[in-house]
């Protein structure tokens, strides 16, 4: 029996290897989705645990000191104190930061995100053992600053360069004194590190005499965790001193959570990929068994087991799984090298590493490829199983006519146990994951229930379909559709593999739309100031000098900075927004529904919804915990509707301003005269120095930023689904192949009496057409149902949010479907057209 | 075994297919070699014939001896080695694929030993097709006639598998009659059938023949199908041996019976014919 399976292999060994190609493809994205994600975590703890080798223990503010933007209460009298330890060799304050260098043109060098400065630490001989200089010296005192060997060819500084940086307030002149490398990651990745002394770093990122990290080396004979216990009752409530080996431990944790996260939403996409690939695998061994029926048969009828023909049949499937795993691993490699070498060259300064290739991608890619292709191949082997020997003596077989009822039930069942489960995690009491979960699952289920009842559905539509195109093309039409309806099951299993796509991009992209639109409209409608300040380097802050610089600005005429801090209020934790009272409700827009803004100076103002869950109403006095763990009480004094930049609570900037030390907006907004409207730009610009690291936008500059934004998500996304589209489109050519081989002699036959090339290729072109354009229009149907389900899912809980279908999107989808189908064909179009007719009408 | 002629019609009043009529297709010294070298076989061995408009000729011979061939060569699905077809006054070696596609649609029908229709369409858009593919209006009288001739009024709507072999041979004659063919090619369009489906398709050709003047080419291995002929063409290792005219069962079975007598074989070895 074995022999028999490996010759099958051999003689359908083409249709087999596009079917392979159809998992090689899922099995290659799960393979790339982990090397990329094992080179890329190899490479990031690698650079981690270098910034953090050789320290015994490690002093620096506690996460939650950090949340709650405490000054690191990490002094020089403690720095003392560590010293005086007799198991410390020697303890250094460290001070890190946000500093970018400016280059002659104005611009920021390198990646901001990453760009870094930090307090240089001489030794006695000068040198610092951190880094190598290459020329000059160390920065000594303000004024000074020395550069990593990158930034500075970067933007051609050298010693004795009068240059320009910037952190978070004005541009700084410096003079360059020396310029040093390093294998710092944040430079490795992209960025760039400005060395400074101590003094300077400390006044521009913390307080004088403060540091942010504390590093104690143990003399010989003290070890890490002794000197830790030594440390330990010095430390003062904020800081915490770690040993060395659990600080690199919470790096590699650090690291690993992050590619985590990241592997996950790959490999939901892999996974998508690989769902659509099994549909390609089951329809080719249905064909494969249909289409062998005889052969089984007679193999039953000489007396082979039903075991046995199952066996043979799972053979091959087992062949083409063990080839799917390879292949996809081997591919799956050369993708996550290229895709590296394009984010490389795109500029993504991914932190540089060898490629690591685990034992387990290996492993884990041909258990993949082998599970999927037989769990996909078992059922279609299970009806081979069922073949009796005496259809080997049928000459004349007739078409599956195994009633589609039982089909019609199944589907139906699924759908209901779809549906419900989607109800209880849209309505039921669950938050979180778990009802991201349960929701995402009862889709599927849903979607599942769909494609089981797809071949009913298939009869009309592709009538319809057949009856369009025959206006076109009579006979050509007409002799495509009626081979698409001749076997509804392979035709809707060829078209589900590409509605799945379908289906996600297009509900994908009505959730995103309609998001964008709430997005834009919410912040055209609620900012009323014509220019917003942020910083362009993300995440940073603005230094609160600015504010009131812009505000000296002529024209200008309010100005209100927007800060967040974490606050527990009434026992639950909150997003604080602190806004200037004067000037806030002239720069955003926002309707009360009871009270109003007067009382904000002393009191609080609540979004309607937070008011509504807390049954707090105006008046209210609650308990406020701030930051730095003072407790006090304020009064409600409004309750606010609509106002897009204030979250849950809002307090005015005097009554978090106390208990904050690190101070900083999170941008500005500013209004000013009417008729200064053209010029303004220029003058907030040269009010802020000119500096680079402060993005000066018009309102509408920003939302034409946030809508970028969301494109770009999408983009993302599409490019992750189209591998599930590729695929599908094999499941096409591979269907029209089967297809074009069966009807071999009824090809010939056409020639014969007449059909040229030309429209014979046309016959199985509208073939393809009428199989895509029906799983086209499924997806695209069923998606604009999910997604516009989604959104007003969403909206309940989120006010405002309307649902925005795209249909211009929605035509191209369409169209998409239609080039695709005509993609397909090509090839098997091509191979029809190509058949000798004498030949053809001899086949059998 | 009838020994009986059909009615070919009344002697004299036969359509024209007498000696004056033209010829509808012309083959002059025909080769048709396969393969080179050692497996060299020549189908085809100069073979110069012509086929009279409205005559009905039967293609005999034993197997192999190249009458599919020769079928396949004056109906333009196979390229001929050298010699010319002509069909009416086209030479067929001066057409391309396209060119010889749409002469098949438009001036040829075909009826096949199996296989004829299209599963997926039913008994009559069979039928139609040809016409379909060519863009022709059909003819509703002369489909009339034809369907009614070949007797399938009730069961226009089915597909193939739900007619028996028979019907489906008679679709297939009704389809290669329904463009008015300048000539209808036959490869032994009985071969699969039982006698009785197998006389009512003989019949319907001998009819067309009679009662439209249409012109039939028939290949087939059995002594009573070409005894519905005008005349047969017996066929040898690709050669023409015999013609003979107004052909009797028994006449036929004679010639194939001195045909296979050849020097050094027993006079019974009647093996080479697939009866
Ligand atoms: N495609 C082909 N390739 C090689 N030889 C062929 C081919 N077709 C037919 N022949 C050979 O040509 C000869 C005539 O064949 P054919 O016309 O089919 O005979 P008939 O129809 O009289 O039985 C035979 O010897 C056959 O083997
Ligand atoms: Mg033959």
């Amino acid at each position: 029996m074995l022999r028999t399976s490996l010759r099958n292999l051999v003689a359908y060994k083409v249709r087999l290897a596009l079917t392979a190609l159809a998992v090689v493809f899922g099995v290659a994205f799960v393979a790339a989705v982990l090397v990329f994600g094992d080179t890329l975590k190899a490479a990031m703890t690698d650079a981690a645990l270098r910034e953090h080798r050789g320290i015994s223990v490690d002093v620096r503010a506690t996460k939650h000191s950090v949340d709650h933007l405490q000054t690191p209460p990490l002094s020089e009298a403690l720095v003392g104190k560590l010293r005086a330890l007799p198991g410390a060799a020697s303890v250094t304050g460290h001070v890190t930061g946000f500093t970018a260098v400016v280059d002659r043109d104005g611009r920021l060098v390198g990646k901001k995100s990453k760009a870094t400065g930090a307090n240089a630490l001489p030794g006695p001989d000068g040198k610092d053992p951190r880094y190598t200089l290459t020329a000059g010296r160390l920065p000594a005192k303000a004024g000074e600053v020395a550069l990593d060997t990158r930034t500075a060819k970067a933007a051609k500084y050298k010693v004795g360069d009068r240059i320009r940086i910037v952190a978070r307030g004005p541009v700084l002149d410096r003079s360059v004194v020396g310029v040093f490398t390093t294998d710092s990651a944040a430079v490795e990745a992209g960025g760039s590190l400005t060395l400074l002394d101590t003094a300077t770093a400390q006044e521009l990122y913390l307080e004088p005499g403060v540091y942010s990290e504390l590093r104690l080396h143990a003399r010989p004979g003290t070890s890490q965790e002794q000197l830790r216990a030594a440390a330990a009752p010095l430390i003062p409530k904020g800081a915490e001193a770690l040993t060395g080996d659990a600080l690199r431990r919470d790096d590699r944790n650090k690291v690993d959570k992050e590619i985590a996260s990241l592997r996950t939403l790959l490999l939901v996409f892999a996974g998508i990929a690989l769902f659509v690939g099994s549909f390609i695998i089951a329809n080719t061994f249905s064909m494969l068994v249909a289409q062998r029926t005889r052969e089984l048969a007679l193999l039953r009828a000489i007396g082979a087991t039903r075991t046995q023909v199952t066996r043979s049949v799972m053979c091959e499937a087992l062949a083409v799984g063990v080839v799917a795993g390879l292949g996809g691993f081997a591919i799956g490699i050369a993708l996550a090298v290229g895709l590296r070498a394009i984010l490389d060259t795109v500029g993504a300064d991914l932190t540089p590493g060898p490629t690591v290739v685990a034992p387990t991608t290996a492993l884990l890619s041909l258990a993949v490829g082998i599970g999927v292709t037989l769990l996909a191949a078992w059922l279609p082997v299970r009806r081979a199983a069922e073949i009796p020997p005496v259809a080997a003596l049928r000459t004349n077989l007739p078409p599956t006519t195994s009633s589609l009822r039982r089909r019609g039930i199944a589907g139906a069942i699924t759908m209901l146990l779809g549906g419900a489960v989607l109800l209880t995690g849209i309505k039921g009491s669950a938050t979180g994951d778990t009802k991201v979960f349960t929701v995402m699952g009862g889709a599927g289920i849903l979607l599942v229930g769909v494609i089981v009842l797809t071949p009913l559905v298939s009869g009309p539509v592709i009538r319809v379909f057949g009856a369009l195109l025959g206006r076109v093309y009579p006979v050509e039409g007409r002799l495509a559709y009626r081979n698409a309806a001749r076997n509804p099951r392979r035709t809707a299993a060829t078209a589900a593999a590409l509605m799945i796509g379908m289906v996600l991009v297009t509900s994908l992209t009505v959730f995103s739309t309609s998001l964008k639109h709430l997005v834009d409209r919410t912040l055209s409608k609620g900012i009323t100031a014509e220019f917003v300040l942020s910083s362009s380097a993300e995440g940073q802050a603005l230094a609160p000098e600015i504010a009131a610089t812009v505000a000296k600005v002529p024209g200008v005429t309010a100005v209100s900075p927007v800060r967040t801090a974490r606050a527990t209020v009434d026992g639950k934790e909150f997003d604080l927004t602190a806004v200037d009272p004067a000037s806030a409700f002239s720069v955003l827009a926002t309707t009360f529904t009871q009270g109003g803004p007067q009382s904000l100076p002393t009191g609080l103002l609540v979004s309607k919804q937070t008011a509504d869950d807390r049954a707090w109403r105006v008046g209210t006095s609650v308990a406020v915990t701030f930051p730095d763990g003072q407790r006090t009480h304020l009064p409600i004094g409004g309750i606010y509707d609509r106002a897009p930049l204030l979250g849950a609570l809002t307090v005015s900037l005097g009554t978090l301003a106390p208990h904050i030390d690190v101070v900083g907006d999170d941008f500005l907004l500013a209004k000013v005269a009417p008729r200064h409207g053209d010029g303004m730009r220029d003058a907030l610009r040269k009010a802020v120095g000119n500096s680079p690291a402060i993005n000066v936008q018009t309102s509408k500059e920003v939302r034409k930023d946030f809508n970028k934004l969301f494109d770009i998500m999408l983009d993302i996304v599409y490019g992750l689904l189209s591998m599930a589209i590729v695929i599908a489109v094999l499941g096409v050519v591979n269907t029209l192949a089967m297809s074009v081989f069966e009807r071999t002699r009824e090809i010939g036959m056409m020639r014969a009496i007449g059909l040229d090339r030309r429209r014979t290729r046309r016959v199985i072109r509208l073939e393809s057409l009428i199989i895509s354009l029906f799983g086209g229009l499924l997806g695209v149907v069923l998606g604009l149902i999910a997604g516009v389900g989604g959104t007003k899912g969403m909206a309940r809980s989120t006010k405002d949010l309307t649902v925005v279908i795209p249909w211009d999107r929605v035509l191209i989808f369409l169209i998409l479907a239609a080039i695709v189908g005509v993609l397909a064909a090509a090839w098997p179009a091509r191979r029809a057209a190509k058949l000798d007719v004498l030949t053809a009408l001899r086949t059998d | 075994m009838s020994t009986s002629r059909h009615s070919r019609g009344a002697a004299g009043s036969r359509p024209p297919s007498g000696e004056d009529a033209p010829y509808a297709a012309v083959a002059a010294n025909l080769m048709k070699v396969y393969g080179e070298g050692e497996t060299e076989v020549r189908a085809l061995d100069d073979v110069s014939v012509g086929f009279r408009a409205g005559e009905f000729t039967a293609i005999m011979g034993p197997s192999g001896s190249g009458k599919s061939t020769l079928m396949h060569c004056m109906a333009g699905l196979d390229k001929i080695s050298s010699g010319s077809v002509r069909l009416g006054d086209v030479e067929l070696a001066s057409l391309d694929d396209n060119g010889l596609t749409h002469l098949r649609r438009d001036r040829l029908g075909f009826i096949f030993q199996a296989f004829n229709l299209l599963p997926t369409l039913t008994a009559l858009e069979n039928v139609t097709l040809p016409l379909d593919i060519a863009g022709r209006r059909v003819d509703p009288t002369w489909l009339d006639t034809v369907i009614k001739t070949v007797g399938l009024g009730n069961r226009l709507d089915h597909r193939p598998a739900q007619l028996s072999g028979g019907q489906q041979q008679r679709v297939a004659c009704a389809r290669a009659l329904a463009g008015r063919p300048e000539i209808v090619f036959a490869d032994e369009p009985t071969g699969n059938l039982d006698s009785h489906s197998g006389t009512e398709v003989l019949r319907f050709l001998r009819a067309s023949v009679t009662e439209f003047g249409q012109t039939i080419v028939m290949v087939t291995h059995d002594a009573v199908a070409a005894s519905y002929a005008d005349r047969v063409l017996f066929l040898a290792d690709g050669r023409i041996v015999d013609d003979m005219a107004e052909p009797t069962a028994d006449r036929v079975l004679e010639r194939m019976r001195r045909f296979n007598r050849k020097p050094g074989e027993s006079a019974t070895a009647l093996s080479a014919l697939p009866l």
